[in-house]
């Protein structure tokens, strides 16, 4: 059921600090490490688990383990049932698409956002992110690929200015990433959603929203393209809309 | 569920519509705890506190209590706490730390910003129920489209406010998909508490009532590209009334 156990998230030296930490920012610990765990398969996808072993598995109490469990229920990466407890969701295509589908507005609307908005400091970030991305792409090189990927969704979270967009993309977070997750052994997954980052974030550092916006659909014609082929190759009969 | 819709159109009285488990945990009533059963309890502390404050009734710029909302529910620390917590990610709570909960105020600003995020998920929801709604869906579709016209030529807000509820909740599940409900979700007490506080001086009801029919009917007709274009110009409408007032102060 759990891939491996996840090495100690915190700091032991840091314990003082931790104890005296609000209930509102252990939740978001929970809900950090959680989410976490399961993107990264630590807890594998169809698994049934019960709150006491996740409490375990991230180290925090049973409190703040239960309210991130509701809060991942509500982002679609696990179920909570009444009689069965609590079943890390599969890693569905026909959902990703739905994913797809919602991110595709929300971020289009981020990027246009942020292509008008944003200062020198954070057009030099995104060229210096787009440079990452490109050589993650011509050296298939996943961790650089994964780093700079962070860096660049957390930067753009911050620098949105809309609190709304940002909750919305927050959302989606955990189940894109886990399906790309799953994906990203493959190469060619690797080296197109590399090259169209780095489009991405060029295009939002030229500060043209309209250039920002069609390299943002070129990026998600492409996830989408990715997720199809991932029902086709599944031999998924289910129909999507 | 769309049998229950559906059956409204045979019942001479309409019906509150109970689309799903978490709208009807939005009129909750007294003695509907299971014991024991701490979900449900979240579930009812969060409808019953979004209620207060998307009426009013926690006025916006009070500060309010744990002990406070667990007194005016009737429910413990615990679920209020959790339920809490989410209202506080939907913007209806503000938690101060060391210093309580604050129901913040009206913020015509952070209203276009809500607009503008909601604009693109509506659209893609509208468009997605138009595509995906069952025909008895969109017999119900059609129904609401007739009840919003009567409603805007006899300038009726009493009926306006409940077809509104049933229009997008039947758009949320017509639609199909729980992303794009997920983040209407966030936004929409938000969203219900600014029209609640503006609507009686700032809309023009019948206009909104004529407009939402436009969506309605687009959707029941399977026009994705008029569901969408519709839901723009709502959206327009909503975005002007919501400018407009700017001018009030």
């Amino acid at each position: 059921m759990f891939r491996r156990q996840l090495a100690p998230m915190r700091d032991p030296s840091i314990g003082d600090r931790v104890t005296v930490r609000s209930d509102a920012s252990l939740s978001q610990s929970a809900y950090e490490l959680l989410e976490e765990a399961i993107v990264t398969q630590q807890v594998a996808p169809g698994s049934s688990v019960s709150e006491a072993q996740l409490s375990e598995l991230i180290g925090m109490s049973r409190m703040p383990t239960r309210e991130a469990v509701r809060r991942l229920a509500r982002e679609n990466l696990l179920e909570v049932r009444p009689k069965c407890g609590i079943t890390i969701r599969l890693i569905d295509p026909n959902v990703q698409l739905r994913l797809l589908e919602t991110r595709r507005e929300v971020e289009r609307l981020m990027v246009r956002l942020i292509a008008r908005e944003c200062d020198a400091a954070a057009k030099a970030t995104l060229r210096a992110l787009s440079a990452d991305f490109e050589t993650a792409a011509i050296r298939s090189d996943v961790l650089l690929f994964v780093h700079a990927d962070k860096s660049f969704n957390e930067l753009c979270l911050s620098i949105c200015g809309n609190e709304f967009v940002v909750g919305a993309m927050r959302l989606m977070q955990g189940p894109s990433r886990r399906f790309w997750f799953q994906r990203s052994r493959d190469a060619e997954i690797l080296v197109e959603s590399a090259t169209l980052h780095a489009a991405l974030a060029a295009a939002i550092a030229s500060g043209d929203p309209d250039a920002a916006a069609h390299a943002s659909d070129r990026l998600l014609d492409s996830a989408e393209r990715f997720a199809r082929r991932a029902i086709e190759e599944t031999g998924d009969a289910l129909s999507v809309r | 569920m769309a049998e229950q819709i559906v059956a409204r159109k045979a019942a001479a009285q309409p019906k509150t519509l109970r689309a799903r488990p978490s709208t009807s945990a939005r009129a909750p009533k007294a003695g509907n705890k299971r014991p024991g059963a701490k979900e449900s309890l979240t579930e009812q502390a969060y409808a019953q506190i979004e209620e207060a404050i998307v009426t009013l009734q926690l006025a916006p710029g009070s500060t309010v209590s744990e002990l406070s909302l667990s007194e005016m529910t009737g429910i413990g620390r615990t679920p209020i706490r959790e339920a809490i917590q989410r209202l506080a990610r939907e913007h209806l709570i503000v938690i101060m730390p060391q210093r309580g909960l604050l129901v913040p105020e009206i913020d015509v600003k952070k209203q276009l910003k809500l607009l503008r995020t909601r604009r693109e998920v509506e659209r893609l929801i509208c468009r997605s129920a138009a595509k995906s709604a069952t025909p008895q869906e969109r017999d119900v579709f059609a129904q609401l489209a007739e009840e919003f016209e009567e409603a805007s030529k006899a300038n009726d807000d009493v009926s306006f406010v409940r077809l509104d509820r049933e229009f997008n909740e039947l758009c949320l599940i017509a639609a199909r998909n729980e992303f794009a409900e997920a983040a209407m979700r966030l936004m929409h007490g938000l969203a219900r508490r600014f029209w609640y506080v503006h609507y009686r001086e700032a809309a023009d009801l019948p206009e909104m009532a004529r407009l939402h029919g436009a969506v309605a009917r687009a959707i029941a007709e399977g026009n994705v590209d008029a569901a969408g274009d519709t839901l723009d110009a709502l959206l327009d409408n909503i975005e002007a009334f919501t400018r407009a007032t700017l001018v009030e102060f």
